[in-house]
């Protein structure tokens, strides 16, 4: 039933403090004189040294991190789920397993589940997602390796 | 009266309404109305009703072998308790019975759904040990508006950062210890100069934190 990797939900963080996050590596490596390679030019070397520097592990110190967001547990009926996001106005919630986060609700979901549409229908994943122009930083396969590497 | 019952319920039948609609035009976050019966899954219900059938079928020899004494009755009692409290965690999954309301899982038909069976399952963490580059892909591809922010079992736990304020008090509090009464012999006065600065710096720990709770909300999270 439960995940295998054990993910303790301790808060939640917004997008713009992440992207002020990530905007503040790259200035930092920019200052440091690593400039990122365009895809067309291919210098291999510096496209190395630049992802090496996107290896690092992101420091989180001083970063607000919303300590209780909104979650329930994997019991919770969905009626109980409708009352909240009704009366509340949430847009999404964590769905925890003992503390484990298992599973985020959001509101097309309770949508889908209250309008009878079978099966949980998911989430429109937009392409075209909207990333600040500091941040479009080119990975020779787009990151996907880290995905495996990384957590 | 009737006139009014079978118009209200023709107009329940009929949404969502005129301005739910215009909602929904305009790509607002709509919730729709909840409608009987509206939200329980067909689907598990044989399942589960094989599995308290056979959970009758071990208990209910049990309720009628005690007969024979109160010993026996009550040993009966407890046997039939520990086999129900097992089918309830075998139907449920949960190390400890959880009893859902009755009338959905005992005599009822229906089986709600719930959190688990709506609930998306790809979640975009981050945590401690993410990199930028796993960052970087997180925000490229997802536009939510929060992350949540995990750690993982077995490794170093995140630390909270303590503010400037609370340091500079703290410190400041330690070097500074308060004034002894020389003349007035009071309750103050007999503590030890440890004690009497552990409670100065817990005083000011706690104007701290009542401040902060009044009046230092996060800007970021009013949405």
């Amino acid at each position: 039933m439960h995940s295998t990797d054990d993910k303790i939900l301790i808060g939640s963080c917004s997008r713009l403090v992440l992207e002020k996050l990530l905007g503040a590596h790259v200035e930092r490596m920019e200052l440091a004189g690593f400039v990122p390679s365009s895809p067309e030019i291919g210098d291999s070397h510096q496209q190395q040294q630049w992802e090496d520097h996107f290896r690092q592990r992101i420091d989180l110190t001083g970063v607000h991190i919303d300590p209780s967001p909104f979650q329930f547990t994997e019991h919770t009926s969905v009626h109980k789920v409708h009352s909240l996001f009704a009366s509340l106005g949430v847009q999404y919630a964590y769905v925890t397993s003992v503390g484990r986060l298992t599973g985020v609700v959001g509101l097309a979901e309770v949508r889908a589940a209250v309008e009878g549409m079978g099966g949980v229908r998911k989430l429109e994943r937009r392409t075209a997602a909207r990333v600040h122009p500091q941040l479009e930083v080119h990975f020779v396969n787009d990151g996907e390796d880290f995905v495996t590497s990384a957590v | 009266m009737i006139a009014v019952l079978v118009s209200n319920a023709i107009a329940q039948r009929l949404g969502p309404s005129f301005y739910d609609s215009v909602t929904q035009l305009k790509g607002l976050p709509y919730l729709p109305d909840l409608r009987s019966g509206a939200l329980y899954n067909m689907v598990s219900v044989a399942r589960n009703e094989i599995r308290v059938f056979v959970a009758l079928v071990l208990v209910l020899p049990l309720l009628s072998s005690a007969d024979n004494g109160a010993s026996a009755c009550t040993q009966a009692r407890w046997q039939s308790q520990l086999l129900l409290n097992a089918a309830v965690v075998w139907q449920t999954g949960c190390r400890y019975p959880i009893l859902p309301p009755p009338h959905c899982w005992w005599f009822g038909r229906r089986h709600p759904q719930t959190a688990s069976h709506i609930m998306r399952k790809d979640i975009y963490s981050v945590s401690l040990e993410s990199t930028f580059a796993r960052l970087n892909y997180i925000l490229k591809n997802t536009s939510f508006d929060t992350y949540p922010i995990v750690e993982s079992k077995g490794h170093p736990r995140m630390q909270i950062p303590t503010s400037n304020f609370v340091v500079f008090f703290c410190s400041f509090c330690l070097l500074c210890p308060p004034p002894r009464h020389h003349h007035h012999h009071g309750r103050q006065a007999r503590c030890s100069p440890v004690v009497a600065i552990l409670s100065q710096v817990f005083k000011v720990f706690s104007l701290h934190c009542a401040t902060q709770h009044t009046n230092a909300i996060p800007h970021a999270f009013h949405r």
